[in-house]
């Protein structure tokens, strides 16, 4: 009854080959068709779908300091869903996580003046905030979906209020007090951050006895029990990891990008830990294919913000396209996914 | 299982044959046009620029290019980015110049644009909108000299070259409001006005020193007297702070309040409207910033105006007539920056509102005639005259007010004014 489709084709060097071709061949295919959809979405606009383009692909990837800041947090919120999900929990709670890592990193820096000790305070409230949606999850068998959309309001407004009450900066008040200078970091040790980041996640992921029992509960929960893994202790501590790098993720964003502010409808957080779930099905689900979506994404978005100057087409348009990429690129994952769940491997 | 994986790949083939046939068969059927059917093309036509162009003195060798660049959220917010707009339009057919915008899409997204820009020297002139750029532009200005910026509402508190910061001076319209409030709780039999404000920050100080100073102007003249009830609400983005503040003042009395808190007072605008249709009595609210009638043309019969178009529209002059002066321009009622919203106003803001679906149950004449009929029924001519008295003291340059630089300097006039001290309020002339 069940076949493995691959397994029959050939020696095992073909598979392998096959296998390979298959990574690039999937994405461009599904590239592909988006292309397609957006241009047929263009045409019925009335925006010449080449020139579009062109404008996306041009002027985004042209600034490599933008890119740095643009795509650090998603590589953060991408790891974020995707490391609970090898674990077989949906965190769609990084938002709420990129709120909390966002606010304390920014108080810690008035206090300590230091940027290691501000990422590490953000770093730890998300991992704590998704520690509780997990322990919810496991000992009280509340859903984790539920938990995460509600405390994602929650740390929405308590940030707002924070902002708004406590810390605002009194020239300016619709805006935080900036950053300390001493607790400023460029861009590009930004980027190196959240690169090494997933870098680390990746090693224990796939190359660490801990990464492996995720990786079983994730796959399968019954062989996990079977096997005498603990479950729980796992579960927890995947979707701790994926809060704490959302949390990095959200101390980044203050303590990089100019001007080292939050506003207090927190513009430059709002929609990065959503997008983290796009990111993450992007990339795979895999640390490194994180870090390639992240930057592909991010180069969309910048080069997406002049196709309002440039052609004259309203943002909302950029939008639509983007998610189409996003979604179209994301489908072949997750079809792939449905089938393995039905005993197809392709 | 093979079979499942190729009907799925089947019809994969068939989807992408089947928009493939699509685009064709459009293609074909339809010529494109070449003018495109957007709101950014629509609102100007091309015969009158083109006629416009030769009008500007200088002959053109290079066509002047301006980028507006909006506050977060770009266009349709029916205040700041759609006066915006209107102004860069304004100047796109009186002047010829190219008028391009862009909306960026979060806070840490300005800096890196403001750089690309400025780098490219494409533009002779950067417009940004609204407050939230002040910092950015700090951060990008002394890097390029050769840029020109126009900050819109706000002031970086550093004069530049290459920089000029354009400001309203709020008691100017403060005092226009206060006056045509007064008028209004008399014509209801009342003698409280109220005004529901945002944070305790300097633009509200000034609003506050103006409005006062119009309540006491209409007193002294009337010899009839108002109270003020003030109340800060801390915030200028919960509604719901602004509907308590509203009902709060509604019941100490109050029966015309003044919205000086953004979407906070809309807030207000809810309660006011509550409380005429729980028929607790007849009470009015005001707007400010852009025409606000159109929310509720029957309760909201005047807005004061903030006009950003205004200041869009003199900033690309500047660039226009070679005559850049650096440093703060100050818009008042002399300068057309601030006043009471006219029915054209009311009719713009609520055209806009009718086209983004946020006006549902009326037409546009509809507001516009609600709007006039309330003005004539609730605003009596004596009370215009005032008005027009004051406008005339401002326009003529006779009076002007002091702009307090600290807190306490604030209460002391506010002090002052309670007492009916009006002059306190002014630093040129008397009344």
């Amino acid at each position: 009854m069940r076949k493995i489709f691959l397994e029959e084709a050939g020696s095992l060097y073909q598979r392998r080959a096959l296998r390979y071709l298959l990574i690039f061949l999937e994405p461009m295919t599904a590239f592909a068709i988006a292309t397609l959809i957006n241009a047929f979405i263009l045409y019925l606009l009335r925006y010449d779908p080449l020139e579009v383009y062109s404008v996306m692909f041009l002027t985004g990837y042209s600034d490599i300091h933008y890119l740095f800041i643009k795509s650090s947090p998603y590589i953060a919120t991408g790891l974020a869903f995707s490391t609970p999900f090898l674990a077989g929990i949906f965190n769609i709670g990084g938002e709420g996580q990129l709120y909390v890592g966002a606010l304390t990193a920014l108080l810690a820096s008035y206090v300590s003046r230091n940027f290691l000790i501000s990422i590490l305070t953000g770093s730890i409230a998300g991992a704590l905030l998704s520690g509780l949606i997990a322990f919810l999850r496991v000992y009280r068998n509340v859903n984790e979906v539920v938990t995460a959309i509600m405390l994602n309001w929650i740390m929405y407004y308590i940030t707002s209020y924070i902002i708004t009450v406590y810390i605002y900066d009194p020239f300016a008040p619709y805006q935080s007090r900036p950053v300390p200078r001493e607790a400023v970091i460029n861009p590009d040790l930004m980027f190196i951050i959240s690169v090494f980041t997933a870098l680390i996640i990746y090693i224990v992921l796939f190359y660490t006895s801990i990464g492996y029992m995720m990786r079983v509960v994730g796959r399968s929960f019954r062989s996990a029990v079977y096997s005498g893994i603990n479950i729980k202790r796992i579960m927890i501590l995947s979707m701790m990891i994926g809060g704490g790098s959302a949390g990095l993720g959200g101390a980044l964003i203050p303590l990089g990008t100019s001007p080292h502010v939050l506003d207090n409808t927190m513009s430059a957080l709002y929609g990065v830990g959503f997008m983290g779930i796009g990111i993450g099905l992007l990339g795979r689900n895999n640390p490194i294919g994180i870090i390639i979506a992240s930057i592909f994404i991010s180069g969309l978005i910048i080069g997406g913000q002049n196709v309002e100057r440039i052609i004259g087409a309203p943002p909302e348009v950029v939008d639509v396209i983007i998610g189409i990429t996003i979604v179209m690129l994301a489908i072949p994952y997750i079809l792939r996914n449905i089938l393995a769940k039905r005993g197809v491997y392709i | 299982m093979r079979k499942a994986i190729s009907r799925i790949t089947a019809s994969v083939i068939i989807a992408i044959i089947l928009i493939a046939v699509g685009l064709l068969v459009v293609y074909l059927t339809q010529q494109p046009t070449g003018t495109r059917t957007t709101p950014y093309t629509v609102a100007t036509s091309s015969p009158t620029s083109t006629v416009s162009t030769q009008t500007v003195s200088t002959p053109a060798t290079k066509k002047i290019k301006v980028a507006v660049l909006f506050d977060v959220g770009g266009r349709g917010d029916l205040s700041f980015n759609d006066m915006a707009v209107l102004g860069a339009e304004k100047a796109k057919k009186d002047f010829g110049v190219e008028i391009v915008y862009q909306t960026p899409r979060s806070l840490d997204d300005m800096v890196p644009l403001l750089e690309s820009l400025s780098k490219s020297g494409e533009y002779d002139l950067l417009v940004l909108i609204g407050f939230l750029w002040t910092s950015p532009l700090n951060a990008t200005a002394d890097k390029y000299p050769n840029q020109k910026y126009a900050l819109i509402d706000s002031t970086t508190g550093v004069v530049r070259p290459n920089e000029v910061d354009v400001v309203f001076r709020e008691q100017e319209v403060g005092a226009l409001i206060g006056v045509i409030a007064s008028g209004m709780a008399q014509s209801l039999n009342s003698s409280i006005v109220g005004a529901v404000a945002g944070m305790s920050i300097p633009p509200l100080w000034k609003f506050h020193i103006g409005y006062l100073f119009g309540i006491k102007y209409f007193e002294k003249v009337t010899g009839k007297k108002i109270d003020l009830i003030w109340q800060y609400t801390g915030t200028f983005t919960d509604p719901q702070a602004g509907y308590k503040a509203g009902w709060n003042e509604l019941e100490q009395g109050a029966t015309v309040i003044y919205g000086l808190a953004g979407l906070t007072h809309v807030g207000m605008f809810n309660a006011v409207i509550d409380w005429n249709k729980q028929g607790r009595g007849k009470a009015f609210a005001i707007g400010q910033d852009a025409s606000q009638e159109w929310y509720a043309p029957q309760y909201i019969p005047v807005s004061g105006s903030k006009r950003v178009d205004v200041g869009v529209y003199d900033v690309i002059k500047m660039v226009v007539e070679n005559n850049w002066r650096p440093g703060i321009l100050s818009l008042g009622v002399k300068e057309g920056g601030v006043g009471v919203w006219d029915l054209d106003g009311v009719r713009y803001f609520a055209e806009i509102a009718y086209e983004t679906g946020k006006l549902k149950d009326l037409t546009p004449d509809q507001v516009v005639k609600i709007v006039n009929e309330t003005r004539n029924k609730y605003i009596p001519q004596y009370v215009w005259d005032i008005v027009n008295n004051l406008k005339k003291l401002l326009e003529e340059g006779k009076i002007e007010f002091k702009m307090p630089s600290n807190e306490s300097e604030y209460n002391a006039i506010i002090s002052a004014l309670l007492k009916g001290d009006l002059n306190a309020a002014l630093s040129k002339g008397s009344v």
